[in-house]
């Protein structure tokens, strides 16, 4: 007792004030759940996705057009489990929007957890957070309850020092603009891309969409764009529509489809098969934002 | 549950303050002995619970039956003999049923006949090749008048299920522990502290040395057609520190965990792998079975105390079982055939009964013949542990003859494990340097280590290490056995 307590107590102390610290780091996505976490996201529009969200649509460009504000809460590397995470918790501590911009495509529907984990580490002592999202993570029972072991056990010693030490900005009110070089060396080695489907993620889609509609929050759909080679080598597109138009048509949804625009066959314009680079996501996204004002989505601009 | 889950992390304190604070007494220690460990067991499946119950029932009602027919002893043979059978059937339903079955089908398929229908789902009981020996221990000692029988059932429940050393040994005899649950216990602060460092020492040789050996081993055993003999070899050294790291390290925690209630279990390893001949490292190895063999196979047998070849016949009888009782598989018997005729190599040259002390015993550093013992001795266990190891008598045979055929072509293990063989290396180094104690973290008191500080600092180094560097998690080998 001697032994342990004591040494629990100064590393749940520790762990209270590196994880506060830790929470406006810019590594590992941990940047993305800073302003969610803390009420600090003020929007009428949010934009809801995996990674073709949250590097495809920029809020700026979305405010500037629509007048109003706009906040990306698309998650790089996140299947619709997790996304529907983070909108929970997303309306536990921030205003309710008036419209979701939800981004769809071939890998939404999939159920998955695991993948960068360590963007949850600052939030271990959030009970919101332990209910939503570390309850289903595959972290092990020593990561969740030991303090201080799940960085000891991930990082090294300079990864536990640059988490304080990285808080530049790396994200535009959650949007994240990519400026690499296009490369489809990857993709070109896949013989086939299918549209996946689970039966849990699908029910959590249908849970997820019969909320959005009883808090009369307005939706819309959008397929952004991919590069062309993609239409080839998807074996099953038609299921993939009908499976979103079903869920539409259920819901009184509307679907945007940016799939066919003139930059998706540009590859200056984006830097793998799946991603637009920055210069891409701005034309996208004055595009979409358009086409949202046109609709008349938003009660402030109709 | 596992010793290395977050589960036992709050399950051994919680006994632990449940048997000092509120469950005073013997009885009711006994009592919470019994409940915990059922609760310890059934965490796997609590189904099985009926079976560790039937066999402790059986053994216990042996036990009363034999005191019952003092003086008869043919009736009182007939109910050891029944118990035996009893437990052995159960063991063999469970554990060797389908192997019986899958061997009496391949032999009777040469005649056009099949039996494959016949085979049967069992889940093997965890730890029931252990919990069946420990019982028959008892009713064999109450027979052969070693001890009384009980009368205490719940003391001899908690004897047979005593969770530190219910699913992985040490196999206790009745003779020592039963006693122990008889008697009164006290808190004894030095050995509850001395229990600790024990555990914190076989958590270390689990996590850090057997479970990254682990890595290694499972990732390229099954491609062992493609690796070079040197690589091959080096596997088998992975793997030799792997099963000794694992099991002794399950050894060092139970034996540890059970000091923190006042128990004494029996040691199981005794630094195996500094032994200078297969014989000595046969009496440093898993200590508890192969004295149970001895006691209970080997010497009703007619033990030593017969012409040579009879007393061969018997060393190759109990070792052909003893490779059984490790599992199902042609693969163990095989094992233990190897070592029965090493054994009786060794018997034959009249050098079996050498090298009672440990090596450089009261010297610094063992003297190059040892050494030469040493290595040869560990060299032919590594080739018995890759007969232990491999999943088949095919695959046995060709990776060893690969080995020694083909040692330079073929892939080499990659350079990043080898930082592993260097823990590995480390482990047997302060295990040397500490192979006249009970464990490699006692401490002298003496200089430096009187300093609480620094015995801490030491438990809180191995504890960074174990958080930073375990492996990925791995079941204890021997709970397949």
């Amino acid at each position: 007792m001697l032994f342990v307590l004591p040494s629990m107590g100064i590393l749940a102390i520790v762990d209270y004030f590196y994880s506060q610290a830790a929470a406006k780091s810019n590594v590992d996505e941990i940047e993305a759940w800073y302003d969610l976490m803390h009420g600090q996201i003020d929007a009428d529009v949010i934009v809801m996705g995996n990674s073709r969200a949250c590097f495809h649509v920029n809020p700026l460009i979305l405010d500037s057009i629509l007048g109003t504000s706009t906040y990306n809460l698309g998650m790089d590397g996140s299947w619709f489990n997790r996304q529907i995470n983070k909108y929970h918790l997303f309306r536990k501590y921030n205003r309710k929007p008036q419209l979701i911009v939800q981004t769809i495509d071939h890998l939404s529907l999939k159920y998955a957890f695991g993948y960068m984990m360590e963007q949850f580490f600052p939030y271990f002592g959030n009970m919101q957070m332990r209910k939503e999202i570390l309850s289903q993570e595959p972290f092990t029972p020593w990561e969740k309850y030991v303090p201080m072991y799940r960085y000891y056990r991930r990082y090294n010693f300079e990864k536990i020092y640059n988490l304080l030490d990285s808080t530049s900005h790396t994200l535009t009110k959650g949007y994240k603009g990519v400026e690499k070089p296009w490369n489809g060396a990857e993709f070109r080695k896949l013989k086939s891309v299918r549209f996946e489907v689970n039966d849990t993620a699908m029910t959590i889609f249908d849970n997820y969409l019969a909320n959005v509609k009883a808090d009369s929050i307005k939706m819309v759909f959008v397929y952004t764009p991919h590069y062309i080679e993609l239409n080839d080598k998807m074996e099953n597109l038609e299921e993939m529509h009908a499976t979103y138009k079903s869920f539409a048509d259920k819901y009184n949804i509307p679907i945007l489809d940016y799939r066919g625009m003139a930059i998706c066959s540009d590859t200056t314009l984006f830097y793998n098969v799946m991603h637009l680079n920055k210069k891409g996501a701005e034309i996208f996204s004055d595009s979409l934002a358009q086409d949202l004002k046109r609709l008349g989505f938003l009660c402030n601009n109709q | 549950m596992l010793f290395n889950s977050f589960q036992f992390a709050i399950f051994l304190p919680t006994v632990f303050l449940l048997y000092w604070l509120v469950f005073r007494g013997r009885r009711w220690q006994n009592l919470l002995i019994v409940i915990a460990s059922y609760v310890f067991y059934g965490w796997w499946i609590w189904r099985m619970l009926f079976l560790i119950a039937l066999t402790s029932f059986c053994s216990y009602v042996a036990g009363l039956l034999i005191e019952h027919y003092e003086g008869q002893r043919r009736r009182q043979q007939l109910v050891s003999a029944a118990n035996i059978v009893v437990n052995l059937f159960i063991l063999g339903v469970f554990k060797y049923y389908n192997f019986f079955v899958e061997n009496l089908d391949a032999l009777l398929g040469s005649m056009g006949w099949h039996l494959d229908w016949v085979t049967m789902n069992f889940i093997l009981p965890v730890g029931i090749s252990f919990y069946t020996f420990q019982a028959l221990s008892y009713s064999i000692d109450v027979y052969q008048k070693k001890l009384p029988a009980t009368h205490d059932i719940i003391e001899f429940f908690a004897y047979i299920s005593f969770f530190p050393q219910l699913v992985a040994g040490p196999i206790e005899r009745a003779t020592n522990l039963l006693p122990q649950f008889h008697r009164s216990r006290t808190f004894d602060y030095a050995k509850a502290v001395d229990g600790l460092r024990q555990m914190l020492w076989g958590f270390f040789k689990k996590l850090i040395i057997a479970d990254n050996c682990a890595t290694v081993v499972n990732e390229y055993w099954g491609q062992y057609s493609e690796l070079s003999g040197w690589s091959l070899f080096l596997l088998g050294v992975f793997f030799a520190i792997q099963i000794y790291s694992d099991f002794s390290g399950y050894s060092d925690i139970a034996i540890g965990c059970a000091r923190l209630f006042g128990f004494n279990l029996m040691r199981n390893f005794n630094s195996p792998y500094f032994s200078r001949s297969i014989p000595e490292f046969w009496r440093r190895w898993h200590i508890s079975l192969t004295t149970w063999f001895r006691d209970y196979v080997y010497f009703p047998l007619g033990g030593s105390r017969c012409d040579k070849w009879k007393i061969i016949r018997n060393v190759y009888i109990v070792w052909a079982i003893s490779g059984l009782w490790h599992g199902a598989n042609w693969t163990f018997v095989c094992w233990g055939l190897f070592h029965a005729t090493l054994l009786a190599i060794y018997n034959l040259l009249g050098i079996n009964t050498k090298y009672k002390n440990i090596v450089a015993y009261g010297k610094w550093l063992p003297n190059i013949k040892e050494v030469l013992q040493m290595s040869l001795t560990f060299f032919l266990a590594v080739i018995g542990w890759i007969i232990f190891r491999a999943d088949n008598m095919t695959q046995a045979v060709d990776y060893l003859a690969k080995m020694f055929t083909d040692p330079l072509n073929g892939r080499m293990l990659p350079e990043e494990y080898h930082g592993y063989m260097i823990w590995g290396l480390a482990l047997l180094l302060i295990e040397f340097v500490q192979r006249d104690k009970e464990h490699a973290l006692q401490f002298p008191n003496i200089g430096l280590y009187k300093c609480r500080f620094v015995r801490w600092g030491i438990y809180y180094a191995i504890l960074l290490v174990i958080a930073k560097f375990a492996g990925e998690p791995q079941s204890f080998i021997y709970f397949q056995f």
